[in-house]
């Protein structure tokens, strides 16, 4: 009985921790082909709010991304915009109604079919998860934020 | 079910499909044949070559994982990607810092082709229309709202059309009764034409005093944007004067508090400023201003009909003058704080109202708008400060006749709660000769906001105001708001 208790513990201390946003969990990928190598935290927050529309080889920028239910994509958001989810969808169809453009989006069924997405679509980024990207093979470019790597000190995804 | 029989049965099922699409495949060639009974030994082939297939799919799938597996151990030295040190990187920013030495071009193989991707949707909630074949596709978003006002000024500040609201603003007077109230039932359609060419509009009905329905086309907007140093936009527009006049529109669902600021109030609703524009826009912003945000708006259109009384003041067709009105704006979006907008605009027309199609004799009057705000908005905290100055100038005379307007609007939100206070207050000058408005109004307005669902809100206001040559009044109004 003991032991039932303890697994349910485990397994309810394991759900809280895999729900939690732990910081330089998250990476930010670009198809290999691209030439930027890095991105400073108020950039890539004017990429996400769908203020930048176009990289420096004037590839029009596209975030690709799984459900934006899903954990990775609330951490994003909360992480570069600090907003929920809903805020930020709303946020995106205030600017709609301002008649501004908005951030090109694609939604993907997976992390990897994003990853292949963006291996393959010039101007298109992710935000994945940073323990993900071993098995990434190399097909995509982590960017460094703020100068960092994810995995070095001071990283702030 | 044990998975033994789960295979033999998933087997069979894939024997019988073969085995239809053999025999419809042998139907096809030969339509005049006789049906032919397959032989066991066909099946058994079937099942042989089946077998085969799964083993070889196995094969393969190892080898798949196997190799992804294997592939890479995250350390610092996979990992290392010239970086540029965080500078500019973006297009849209200084090019400079763009790292020079651009990688090779990463091995295609094994893509995953991107039609398992789809164009978003941002949400659940929009409705998409396309006939296909490369054509645009049709986006629409409704909003509507639903109201119930009690008080003798609840609803007249919402929707100031009762005479005891807005003094002469030209609808029927009727007495203020408790009522339940439909709002704007208010279409949002857009379509990204190309990728440099996009359109909105707003088509909204919406009742009056008179309960009938009327409709209006309130917003079309052909809009070109190259880049984000230029815009050009044709139709008809929110004219750039001050804050609230561009962001919020007719969708009520976006707005903190109920109703706009008296000072905003659209022209058939007895509002003295051009909120409406049918002409050309164009915006941008500055280069190099990166870390200021300097954006520029520069608008050239039909003002307001010469006639206040016009039954239809925004001039969409005819034009009662070629005077043309012209309204310049500026605002900083700054990155040291977020959230934070500073601007403001100048807006100029020459009014003649005896060339009116209903004239009245009043001399040719030069109209200035000048605007300032400054407002900060991030997830939790809304804080809107603006101010206007509208001048009335009498040609030959040089009488000036000035109607100062301001409100001041602060929110925090709680979870799924938004408090919120809003002070106003407009001075439209008595004598002004084509003002609607005229008088003092002032006081404060204070509310609840309750997002009870991700695209629906209630909000509960109550309004004071005090009217120049009226008593003060007080109002109370619940709202239902939301967009489909």
């Amino acid at each position: 009985m003991i032991n039932l208790r303890a697994a349910i513990l485990t397994l309810f201390a394991c759900a809280a921790l895999h729900a939690q946003c732990v910081p330089g969990g998250l990476a930010v990928v670009v198809p290999k082909t691209s030439p930027t190598d890095g991105l400073s935290m108020a950039q890539l927050r004017k990429l996400v709010m769908g203020d930048v529309h176009t990289w420096p080889d004037k590839s029009k920028v596209t975030l690709v991304s799984t459900d934006t239910e899903g954990a990775v994509f609330k951490c994003m958001i909360t992480a570069v915009v600090r907003m929920t989810t809903p805020e930020y969808r709303k946020y995106l169809l205030t600017a709609e109604f301002r008649g501004d453009e908005p951030l090109r989006m694609k939604t993907v069924d997976s992390a990897s079919t994003a990853v292949r997405t963006v291996a393959g679509s010039a101007g298109a980024f992710s935000v994945v998860e940073a323990s993900s990207l071993p098995s990434l093979g190399g097909s995509v470019k982590v960017l460094a934020i703020n100068g960092k790597q994810p995995g070095e000190p001071g990283y702030p995804l | 079910m044990a998975p033994n029989r789960f295979h033999l049965v998933v087997k069979a099922l894939t024997v019988c499909v073969a085995a239809s699409l053999i025999c419809n495949s042998a139907a096809a060639q030969q339509p005049a044949a006789p049906t032919q009974q397959i032989s066991q030994s066909t099946v058994d082939e079937l099942v042989r070559l089946l077998a085969a297939h799964e083993a070889r799919i196995r094969e393969l799938e190892q080898r798949l994982s196997a190799q992804s597996s294997g592939a890479v151990s995250i350390t610092p030295a996979t990992l290392a990607v010239p970086v540029a040190a965080a500078a500019p990187v973006m297009a849209d920013m200084p090019a400079s810092s763009v790292n020079a030495a651009t990688p090779a071009p990463a091995p295609i193989a094994a893509l995953v082709p991107t039609d398992q991707a789809h164009e978003t949707i941002d949400d659940p909630h929009d409705h998409m229309m396309s006939l296909g074949g490369g054509a645009p596709a049709l986006k629409i978003r409704g909003f509507f709202d639903f109201n119930y006002g009690v008080g003798s000024i609840a609803n007249p500040l919402i929707f100031p059309e009762a005479n005891n609201g807005c003094g002469t603003c030209g609808n029927p007077a009727t007495p203020s009764h408790n009522a339940f109230q439909a709002g704007e039932f208010d279409l949002f359609l857009s379509s990204k034409i190309s990728d440099q060419l996009s359109f909105v509009s707003e088509i909204v009905l919406g009742p009056s005093t008179t309960n009938e329905f009327g409709i209006d086309i309130e917003r079309y907007q052909l809009t070109y944007r190259p880049n984000k140093y230029f815009s050009a936009s044709a139709g008809r527009f929110h004219t750039s004067i001050g804050y609230y006049n561009t962001a919020y529109h007719h969708g009520t669902w976006f707005g903190t508090a109920e109703g706009r600021p008296i000072m905003y109030l659209f022209e058939d609703s007895g509002g003295t400023l051009p909120v409406h524009m049918v002409g050309l826009s164009f915006a941008g912003e500055v280069p190099h201003t990166e870390y200021l945000g300097l954006h520029w708006i520069a608008e050239i259109g039909n003002g307001l009909s010469s006639n206040p009384n016009a039954a239809e003041s925004v001039q969409n067709f005819y034009s009662d003058r070629n005077y043309k009105a012209t309204n310049l704006a500026f605002y900083i979006k700054p990155q040291f704080l977020e959230g934070l907008q500073i601007g403001g605009s100048w807006y100029h027309d020459g009014i003649n109202p005896t060339q009116a199609q209903n004239p009245l004799p009043v001399p040719e009057i030069r109209q200035n708008i000048e605007s300032a705000y400054i407002v900060y908005l991030t997830s939790k905290w809304e804080f809107l400060n603006e101010g206007v100055m509208l001048s009335n100038h009498v040609t030959g005379t040089g009488e000036a006749f000035r109607s100062p307007m301001a409100y001041t609007q602060v929110a925090r939100k709680f979870g799924i709660y938004k408090p919120y206070f809003r002070y106003q207050y407009v001075h439209d000058n008595v004598n002004d000769p084509i003002n609607l408005l005229k008088g003092i109004y002032y006081g404060p307005s204070v509310g609840l906001r309750l997002d009870f669902s991700e695209y629906a809100a209630f909000k509960l206001q109550y309004n004071h105001l005090f009217q120049s040559g009226q008593l003060a009044g007080n109002g109370l109004d619940g709202n239902l708001s939301f967009t489909f």
